[in-house]
């Protein structure tokens, strides 16, 4: 069997493939589409929300409190937040990615986006969960200082921080890790394609081996 | 781009390369999950027209994006399943399984057994694309192109010999 035998075969397929369904999912394309973009949209408010939310909890306390001690509480989570929004600003999150590069350099790029995501992973626990844990354990000592109740509490927020730990470390071993290593095997195989030697002439079978006329 | 011309470039896009998009996404998924995919596709199509700036044909811009959305979905994990109409469903008993087409049936065994960037090629060469068109959109030199599917047409011959 030769490849270009294949050809018919391969729009037949086509043919038989693309009925009426396509359009039922054009239709689904475009209204996903929107839906896509607002829903990026909200994610990146939500950041925004969120922020505002820890904001407004919170800074009253920064200029009412009694204790000092709940103040620099209040100026950790603060900072902490505004800290954590910047990092996901940087880590591109929510920026749509385009597939219409070549396929070599698609792949270099998801390998880069990848190696971001595991660096923020696996750094998870100085970048997101210490600065608002230690905020939270300074906060509430502000609050019921000297009270076994705050040390129950703290360690329920270390307890919490260590999940969320260990949860972002699952996911780097079960998600990322093996996408980071298709993505790789992918370069690499797209790599030795570009290494291989040009085809000698006369080492071909067909004078129209690359679909020229 | 503007939505008026964004929406008649899908339109003229989709006409041409319906079958084409289906193909791929039968080539890198099966059964329902190629529904998916599909739906996928058409919607980084449809998302990548609004910042297509016409610096490469249309056709080659169509077909990066198609096989870069095939190539990265197979690697994505936990995809829940769309919600398509019922009638959607019945697609895998309509053209799924084949039965009855020998050449049909080899075609996608011996796509399967490809790697990503060999099928990848592969889908090119039997849509008839030059061998300028496949390096562009695979980001290779034109005689990689060359050498590689020279080298597959070799495997498929040695294939069907022994799938028979």
């Amino acid at each position: 069997m030769k490849l270009d035998d294949l050809k018919t075969t391969w729009k037949q397929r086509q043919i038989e493939l693309a009925d009426h369904r396509v359009d039922q999912l054009v239709q689904n394309a475009a209204s996903r589409s929107s839906w896509f973009e607002k829903t990026i949209k909200r994610r990146d408010l939500g950041e925004f929300v969120a922020l505002a939310v820890v904001f407004l909890l919170f800074l009253p306390d920064l200029f009412s409190a009694e204790s000092w001690v709940t103040r620099i509480g209040v100026m950790v989570i603060l900072a902490g937040s505004i800290f954590i929004g910047f990092v996901l600003y940087w880590s591109g999150r929510g920026k749509l990615s385009c597939n219409d590069q070549s396929v070599m350099n698609f792949c270099k790029e998801q390998l880069k986006r990848v190696n971001r995501q595991i660096w923020l992973l696996r750094n998870i626990a100085w970048w997101y969960i210490a600065p608002l844990l230690v905020g939270c354990c300074i906060y509430v000592h502000g609050l019921l200082p000297g009270n076994i109740l705050t040390w129950i509490i703290c360690g329920f927020f270390v307890a919490l921080g260590l999940f969320i730990y260990w949860l972002n470390q699952l996911a780097v071993q079960k998600r990322l890790i093996p996408l980071r290593e298709e993505f790789v095997g992918m370069l690499m195989e797209l790599e030795s394609m570009g290494n291989g030697e040009d085809i000698k002439i006369g080492e071909s079978d067909d004078s129209s081996e690359t679909g020229e006329g | 781009m503007k939505r008026q011309n964004q929406e008649s470039l899908f339109d003229e896009i989709l006409k041409l390369n319906r079958g084409r998009f289906a193909g791929i996404a039968h080539a890198y998924a099966s059964g329902s999950e190629a529904d998916d995919l599909l739906q996928e596709i058409l919607l980084q199509i449809w998302h990548g027209l609004a910042g297509f700036r016409q610096e490469s044909s249309v056709h080659t811009w169509c077909y990066r994006v198609a096989l870069n959305t095939a190539m990265s979905w197979r690697r994505k994990a936990g995809r829940k399943r769309k919600n398509l109409p019922s009638e959607a469903r019945d697609f895998d008993a309509v053209a799924g399984t084949a039965d009855g087409h020998d050449s049909t049936r080899l075609l996608e065994k011996f796509l399967q057994s490809l790697s990503s960037g060999d099928r990848a090629l592969v889908l090119m060469y039997l849509d008839d694309l030059s061998g300028k068109e496949i390096a562009e959109v695979a980001g290779i030199k034109e005689g990689a192109v060359r050498t590689r599917i020279h080298r597959i047409k070799k495997r498929l011959e040695d294939w069907s010999v022994t799938d028979e």
